[in-house]
């Protein structure tokens, strides 16, 4: 093989390479706003069960549990159990956030609705690819 | 934050070690910890005590009191919750409900909820993991009206008027005498049957529960009662002690006390026993097992221990005996309408409970 052909191999691989995980990102990204999406509804289905001074907000960084967190232990049930409900509604798969695996790190997960966000990615990937 | 699950066997090793019972706050008490470890329904390796630590102090704790459902040949193991606390501190730091998921993981979703405190109930609302099985209805009966108790828990700073509240009492109590001696006289309710006062369940008694407890939910047996009796979860003492102050529920009373009943007939066949807790000046019957005919003579014999142990009040939760009490025409201040509600997790929803009966007792509302 000539070294001016290695060197187009390499370009293909790297281009193609960088086209699959821009891909793969966006697919991520849309993933992401997908399930925001789905969690800011969840909120407002929150919030009508709450009193108006204890609404939550639509806020991935405000804090949900936690010293400054808003949500006691039913409030917490109540995300758990509608977030369980909406994502099987609209992202058409289950996932569980009761197992120990989750209850083990409440903190992390619950946190915010970011960190929620990202640990329902993390669950829906590990799903697909499992 | 760290969620520590006590075994039975992890807790006989509990009674044995010092640092467990050196934390600010107690999940729970040594009698209640030997109680756990007791209970004839519960192995070895069962989950009866979740606690939740935090900088090695305790935020939160939640028991479980092992049981079984029996219907037709079919046996159901489960657990009632019982004793479930968070630390006011913490209640933002979802501890509470980390507590019931974990119980919840570890008895296969299986479940159930007696009684249980607003807070507890809009917790296990929100879970939507239960449903509610019948209300058990029944009736508290105030023999006595203690003035002095009703005021000055209302308004604490009229204790300067206790002893004329006092004297009040105890003009009512005569009243109240008189009419129960009066009542006593005039009617021969119990019609000859006697009784005999046990402590534990014997052989005759064993055999009696059996043959009546086929449509009982949790078909209570000798050594459940016996279990019961034997290990209470609150002491008959005067003061609270330095782990009572320590624990959030009740640990203690000025009186405490189970009671077993036999009635008898004249010719000395058993026709009943029923099981009484005594608290302070609150009586409840808590089991009670007697043949339909007698259950106007088996409300009189309860009637008539709560008269002779002097208490205030009288919890009544069996059917029969609720419906009898008018009958009676004994005299008492109020008889109101109660309620207890249970549930079991919906994991269980499809066990085909139907007619199955309940006691006052049940779940953990025995030991309270």
């Amino acid at each position: 093989m000539f070294p001016w052909q290695t060197t187009a191999y390499m370009a293909e691989t790297a281009i193609s390479l960088f086209i699959k995980s821009s891909e793969s990102w966006r697919r991520h990204l849309a993933k992401h706003e997908e399930i925001t999406r789905m969690l800011f509804n969840v909120i407002d289905e929150l919030n009508e069960l709450r009193p108006a001074e204890e609404h939550l907000e639509k806020n991935l960084v405000a804090p949900l549990t936690g010293d400054s967190g808003r949500l006691d232990s039913a409030g917490l049930i109540n995300l758990i159990v509608l977030t369980e409900q909406q994502t099987a509604e609209e992202l058409g798969r289950p996932i569980l956030l009761t197992d120990d695996r989750t209850l083990s790190q409440v903190k992390e997960v619950f946190g915010t609705l970011g960190t929620l966000a990202e640990y329902i990615q993390r669950l829906l990937s590990e799903k697909r690819d499992g | 934050m760290e969620i520590k699950a006590f075994t039975v066997a992890d807790l006989r090793t509990v009674l044995l070690s010092e640092d467990f019972w050196h934390t600010k706050t107690l999940p729970i008490t040594k009698h209640r910890a030997i109680s756990y470890s007791q209970n004839p329904r519960a192995d070895n390796d069962d989950p009866v005590l979740l606690v939740a630590y935090q900088d090695s102090q305790v935020i939160g704790y939640l028991g479980i009191l092992p049981d079984k459902i029996f219907v037709n040949d079919a046996v159901y193991k489960f657990g009632w919750l019982t004793g479930w606390w968070v630390d006011p501190s913490c209640t933002n730091t979802g501890v509470g409900a980390i507590l019931l998921f974990k119980a919840l993981n570890a008895y296969q979703q299986q479940l159930g909820v007696s009684g249980g405190s607003k807070e507890a109930r809009k917790v296990l609302d929100a879970s939507q993991k239960f449903v509610a099985l019948r209300t058990l209805k029944g009736l508290d009966i105030k023999f006595r009206l203690n003035v002095t108790g009703a005021i000055l828990r209302k308004r604490p700073a009229l204790k300067i008027f206790r002893v004329v509240f006092k004297i009040f009492d105890d003009m009512m109590d005569e009243i109240v005498n008189l009419r129960n001696f009066f009542w006593k006289r005039r009617n021969d309710i119990c019609q000859g049957l006697t009784f005999e006062y046990i402590s534990f369940i014997d052989e005759e008694t064993g055999q009696f529960i059996q043959r009546h407890h086929q449509h009982d939910l949790t078909r209570k047996e000798k050594a459940d009662l016996n279990w019961i009796m034997a290990y209470p979860w609150i002491l008959s003492a005067p003061l609270k002690d330095s782990a009572g102050q320590r624990y959030y529920f009740s640990s203690r009373s000025n009186r405490f006390f189970y009671l077993g009943v036999k009635v008898l007939a004249q010719d000395g066949q058993m026709v009943g026993f029923f099981m009484l807790k005594v608290r302070d000046d609150r009586m409840s019957l808590v089991y009670s097992y007697f043949e339909s005919q007698h259950a106007l003579s088996i409300a009189a014999a309860v009637v008539y221990q709560a008269l002779a142990m002097d208490v205030s009040a009288l919890s009544l939760y069996d059917e029969q005996l609720v419906a009898s009490f008018p009958e009676l025409g004994c005299p008492y201040w109020s008889a109101k309408g109660i309620s207890r509600g249970f549930s079991l997790s919906k994991a269980l929803a499809d066990v085909p409970l139907a007619n199955y009966r309940l006691h006052g007792g049940d779940g953990d509302l025995a030991f309270y």
